[in-house]
């Protein structure tokens, strides 16, 4: 099979180990995944960030893929993993030759977390006003600090309607959030 | 559930509501909700600024102290309660 465009990552993956065709299924893969993998790394490792993409790269390059594996998820992966590893040796501190571990009040595996439940409400929030945009502003009015009756007033819904919408957008804008996949539609 | 989720419907509970997210264990989620989910303004001058003369009866009374637009700029900028906690922090290491 030659490596084109319309393969999944799971097969162009297979074809990268032992195959004939194993540079042009990289060259896919990477086509496919370099920027996104490039972006998470920089936003979280900085100057770090090339040398561990390419370090990931080089490893799913000799890696043997079976086809339920997710080369994309694995990519992550190893770069977050490797990252949070870089990061604890840099800000160990040696004492007496005792290595100390990082301070807890950067740990970095929590600022992750943090940017990535960010990143899920900022979609959810884009989300919500592309689909309710009836309950995106009221949402939006709320969060203003807006008095709800002026609000309301403005919006040409009644108090108990504003209430309402706000009570749904809020409960839609939790449970995207908390889904583990970020192109969930609103609830 | 969010941690906006739990302010208020009522204006007149806000301060209470803003003076517990202050000093809460959550207040790094409203913040990142306000920031992701909000208007999001970057802040036009220093939280001392903003509060002017207020700011020790702030830190007697709570929010409830503030006038409403300076309240509101508290949730337009989140910024500004990260801030807070700053301004905080001697009072209550006296205590």
């Amino acid at each position: 099979m030659v490596p084109t465009t319309n393969l999944t990552d799971a097969q162009l993956a297979s074809m990268l180990a032992g195959s004939d065709h194993g540079a042009e299924a990289f060259r896919l893969l990477y086509d496919r995944h370099a920027g996104a993998l490039l972006a998470f790394a920089a936003s979280r490792f900085r100057n770090k960030a090339e040398d561990l993409c390419q370090n990931a790269w080089m490893e799913a390059f000799k890696h043997e893929w079976e086809p339920a594996d997710n080369i994309r998820a694995w990519l992550f992966r190893v770069v977050s993993n490797r990252g949070i590893s870089a990061f604890r040796k840099e800000h160990a501190i040696s004492l007496d030759g005792q290595a100390e571990p990082p301070s807890p009040s950067i740990d970095p595996a929590e600022v992750m977390m943090r940017d990535e439940r960010l990143d899920r409400l900022r979609l959810c929030r884009e989300k919500l006003q592309q689909q309710k945009p009836e309950w995106f502003f009221v949402v939006q009015a709320f969060l203003d600090g807006e008095p709800p009756t002026s609000a309301s007033e403005r919006l040409g819904i009644s108090r108990a309607n504003f209430d309402q919408r706000k009570s749904r957008a809020l409960d839609a804008l939790a449970k995207c959030a908390g889904s583990e996949t970020r192109g969930r539609d609103l609830p | 559930m969010l941690a906006i989720a739990t302010m208020p419907d009522d204006p007149p509970d806000w301060p209470r509501w803003l003076d517990e997210q202050l000093v809460g264990d959550r207040l790094g989620d409203v913040v990142d909700e306000l920031t992701a989910l909000g208007t999001a303004r970057t802040p036009e001058k220093s939280l001392t600024d903003l509060l002017g003369s207020v700011r020790a009866e702030l830190l007697a009374r709570g929010t409830v102290a503030l006038p409403e637009p300076v309240r509101r700029r508290l949730l337009q900028s989140p910024g500004y309660p990260v801030s807070y906690t700053h301004l905080t922090l001697p009072t209550n290491r006296e205590v």
